[in-house]
């Protein structure tokens, strides 16, 4: 259930994203100097999905860390099943 | 020295042959490019990762534009996309995208993405062209976003949601399938899916929009290189989402299927073992008909740098998994249509050469073939035997006659009309272009094996 959550709010923010860029994007042009033709439109809609997943990334960096932040304010729960001591040395051994 | 007429698209340099040998020529204007790539170590990070092909640089004269000659390794056959079964070209666009991640990660970026700078060497996809790097500016797009898009992404979509064959497009349309028809083509299912509503829907609308308008004003707008390093990740996702369905063809189960016994299909085996044997000095094989590359196999493992050609996709991909699965080096399955094999292409034919003029085989193999040749395509036996010639030095063939159960099948719901389909008549004609060296029936059938030499 909360990953479902999660996924819906990352769909609506990169629909926004989108939609807001394209309106942007139509209205201004990017020329590019290559060998290769580009294409304008592929060019503006390179800028416009690249945007939006950059954004979506760096919401999602943001995001974390302002729960990295509070959790660590927080105080933390005691666990319900000890840990295994001999686990924990072999991982901090690794 | 002979320049490779296909080689004027990228003014950076052009291929050319001397003395049967492959070398590149770096013009001046790429200088700066080149020394980048080479002093920066990114050539040096994806030779050993093996994604880019080796070269060398020659001390050669050269006119003053020209700033290097490299010779690159050899690269025994030349493939093309529309030979390409789905995962061949799933795993060349997967390719193209870790390389430009790496090159990012040198300041650098590839300038174009073509699907014809791919070629399979020891049964691994690689680029072959080493003048693809240009410096990376910041803030700049992906200047070769649009061919990745028409390249690999249409057609795998295409092949994915719709058909196969479809990967055929690319023959027609040399620069990729075009975005507003793959959108058309592709159901509308895959308006669901982000990747492929993003990338190609909403992409061949831009287009669209943006092809008749005035696009002199020059933006500030910028892509930062951490978005651009999120938009190639979401393209690699989008590559990594295509899988094929489970597709059953005419063809797949074809071995499982057969109408001989196991000790017919044994001694097969061994008498096409025993005639590869026969002719010494064979350094290459094409299977024409191959299938999953049973037969194909028997040479590839006498390493013999072997290709498999069949017209089933499916096959092709079956054969193609068992190659990685096996890691084998010397087996390349093809797709092709032997009834219509693939042309010269694009700017005076000479951009893509024929299967023809690519050929390069001293032993052609058409096991269980020739019925379908001389039957279902209505094609003469001297017809047959004078196109064989032209790709390989010896032949082993198989003559199937009518009163075979596969061969009866194909006269199931037509009129025979091949009074001259019989064994006389097929050794008479290949006697034009051949002489028969060894002739061997294959016990409890009515088939028979022939080893061929050419005149």
């Amino acid at each position: 259930m909360k990953l479902s959550l999660q996924t819906l709010i990352q769909n609506i923010m990169s629909a926004l994203s989108c939609a807001l860029l394209f309106v942007y994007l139509l209205l201004i042009a990017h020329d590019a100097q290559a060998y290769l033709d580009p294409g304008t439109g592929s060019f503006i809609f390179q800028l416009l999905l690249g945007g939006a997943l950059g954004g979506i990334i760096a919401i999602k960096l943001k995001f974390k860390q302002f729960k990295n932040f509070f959790s660590s304010k927080l105080p933390k729960k005691e666990n319900k099943t000890r840990t295994n001591p001999k686990t924990n040395t072999e991982h901090a051994q690794n | 020295m002979h320049k490779i007429k296909g080689s004027f698209r990228d003014p950076s340099g052009f291929l050319f042959q001397e003395k049967g040998i492959l070398y590149r020529n770096i013009n001046n204007s790429y200088k700066k490019d080149y020394n980048k790539a080479l002093f920066s170590g990114l050539l040096k990070a994806l030779w050993n990762e093996k994604l880019l092909i080796k070269h060398s640089e020659e001390e050669k004269e050269r006119n003053h534009n020209i700033y290097k000659i490299i010779k690159p390794e050899f690269i025994p056959f030349i493939s093309y996309p529309y030979e390409w079964c789905f995962s061949q070209l799933k795993d060349a666009a997967l390719l193209t995208l870790q390389i430009q991640k790496k090159a990012l990660s040198y300041e650098m970026t590839l300038k174009d993405a073509s699907a014809f700078n791919i070629q399979f060497k020891k049964g691994n996809p690689i680029l072959i062209d080493t003048l693809s790097f240009e410096e990376y500016e910041e803030g700049t797009p992906w200047v070769a976003y649009k061919q990745f898009c028409q390249h690999f992404l249409a057609p795998l979509a295409l092949m994915c949601y719709h058909d196969l064959r479809l990967n055929q497009m690319s023959r027609t349309s040399i620069d990729g399938i075009p975005l507003e028809i793959a959108s058309s083509l592709l159901p509308r299912k895959t308006l669901l899916n982000f990747s492929l509503f993003t990338h190609i829907h909403l992409h061949a609308k831009t287009q669209s929009f943006y092809s008749d308008k005035q696009t002199s004003s020059v933006s500030r707008r910028k892509l930062s290189k951490s978005s651009l390093i999120a938009f190639i990740e979401n393209l690699e996702k989008a590559i990594l989402s295509l899988k094929l369905r489970e597709i059953k063809t005419e063809w797949c189960n074809y071995y499982s299927d057969t109408n001989y016994s196991n000790d017919s299909f044994s001694q097969k085996k061994k008498l096409v073992e025993n005639f590869l044997v026969r002719t010494n000095n064979i350094k290459t094989v094409w299977d024409l008909g191959g299938n999953t590359g049973l037969f194909s196999r028997i040479a590839s493992n006498k390493n013999i740098a072997t290709i498999s050609f069949d017209i089933d996709p499916i096959a092709i991909e079956k054969s193609y998994i068992l190659t990685k699965k096996q890691k084998e080096t010397n087996i390349l399955p093809l797709v092709l249509d032997l009834t219509n094999p693939s042309p010269s292409l694009g700017w005076a034919h000479s951009e893509r050469d024929s299967l023809e003029k690519r050929s390069n085989a001293d032993l052609i193999m058409a096991l269980a073939l020739i019925h379908h040749l001389a039957i279902s395509n209505n094609l003469p036996f001297e017809n047959i035997a004078e196109y064989f010639s032209k790709l390989g030095k010896y032949l082993i063939i198989e003559f199937i006659p009518k009163s075979d159960s596969n061969t009866k099948k194909l006269f199931a719901t037509r009129k025979d009309v091949f009074p001259k389909y019989n064994k006389q008549d097929f050794k008479k004609s290949f006697s034009k272009f051949y002489n028969i060296i060894k002739e061997e029936n294959i016990k409890n059938s009515e088939r028979i094996l022939y080893l061929m030499k050419k005149i």
